[in-house]
């Protein structure tokens, strides 16, 4: 009843934020003078790649409490957010691909900040391989939320790639990376609607999850 | 006006993305609470 409450109040919430960002992004944001209009991707990119950062938090912090505590619960959070995580990183993949086309001339490049991105979204499918593959519940969840705890070791190597390694990728952080102040602004929006977008999905899905628990323990008993 | 191609492909594809996984689990979940709804009234009619 409660994750009802929060969904429905997050979906109104943003029925107002998405709106607002594309009014930011495109009328609001000006067009940088190098890149031009296509600049206006990384909006969308740095954003989604929050919230990407966002849900591998929750799977890291879920899969600690459920070795903790041994809930199932706190497994099917940190299910939740790797599905999430995973859904994320791969539209940051993607629309930071069709960004370094038109800037870089090539869809790809083997940059410290791409490759370790693509590690990233490896371990977590990874993750989900791992539980496909096993039957029992409790070691399942147990496999997982080691993987899910090691995985994030990757989240501060993708952070700072630019900074240990020669990369090619824009830096948003060093003196403000050539943002001016409304584009900041803009940016700042932008990550704070698609952080908001996360944790909808994270409550939409993680509803979804219990359901399917409920259905499970509901069969069993059908079966005895 | 090449550059728009990218622009509009890169907000599609992440839009169109998320409404998709919207999509699907709605789409599930109503699967799910049909069954639910099935078990339940046959454990009823057990009883």
């Amino acid at each position: 009843m409660k994750t009802n409450r929060v969904i429905t109040i997050l979906f109104f919430l943003l029925l107002v934020l998405i709106p607002l960002d594309f009014f930011l992004i495109f009328k609001v944001a000006p067009t940088e003078k190098v890149m031009g209009d296509v600049q206006r991707i990384f909006y969308l990119h740095v954003s989604i790649a929050s919230g990407a950062l966002l849900a591998f938090t929750g799977v890291f912090l879920s899969s600690i409490l459920f070795l903790w505590t041994k809930k199932i619960a706190w497994d099917i959070a940190a299910c939740t957010s790797a599905e999430i995580g995973v859904l994320l990183s791969t539209l940051v993949l993607i629309t930071g691909s069709i960004w370094a086309r038109p800037v870089w001339n090539v869809w790809w490049t083997w940059d410290p900040r791409l490759l370790t991105t693509l590690i990233l979204w490896f371990i977590y499918v990874g993750y989900f391989l791992l539980r496909s593959g096993i039957a029992d519940k409790f070691r399942k969840a147990q496999y997982s939320a080691v993987i899910g705890i090691i995985g994030f070791i990757d989240i501060p190597i993708v952070r700072y790639a630019t900074k240990w390694w020669k990369s090619i990728h824009p830096l948003l952080t060093q003196n403000g990376g050539g943002l001016n102040p409304v584009m900041k602004k803009v940016m700042l929006f932008s990550i704070t609607t698609f952080v908001v977008i996360t944790i909808f999905l994270f409550f939409f899905r993680f509803r979804l999850a219990r359901i399917e628990e409920r259905l499970q323990i509901l069969k069993k008993k059908m079966e005895d | 006006m090449e550059n728009w191609v990218y622009l509009f492909g890169a907000y599609t594809i992440a839009w169109l993305g998320v409404s998709f996984y919207l999509y699907i689990n709605t789409k599930k979940q109503k699967g799910i609470e049909k069954r639910l709804a099935d078990i339940e009234a046959s454990l009823k009619d057990k009883k």
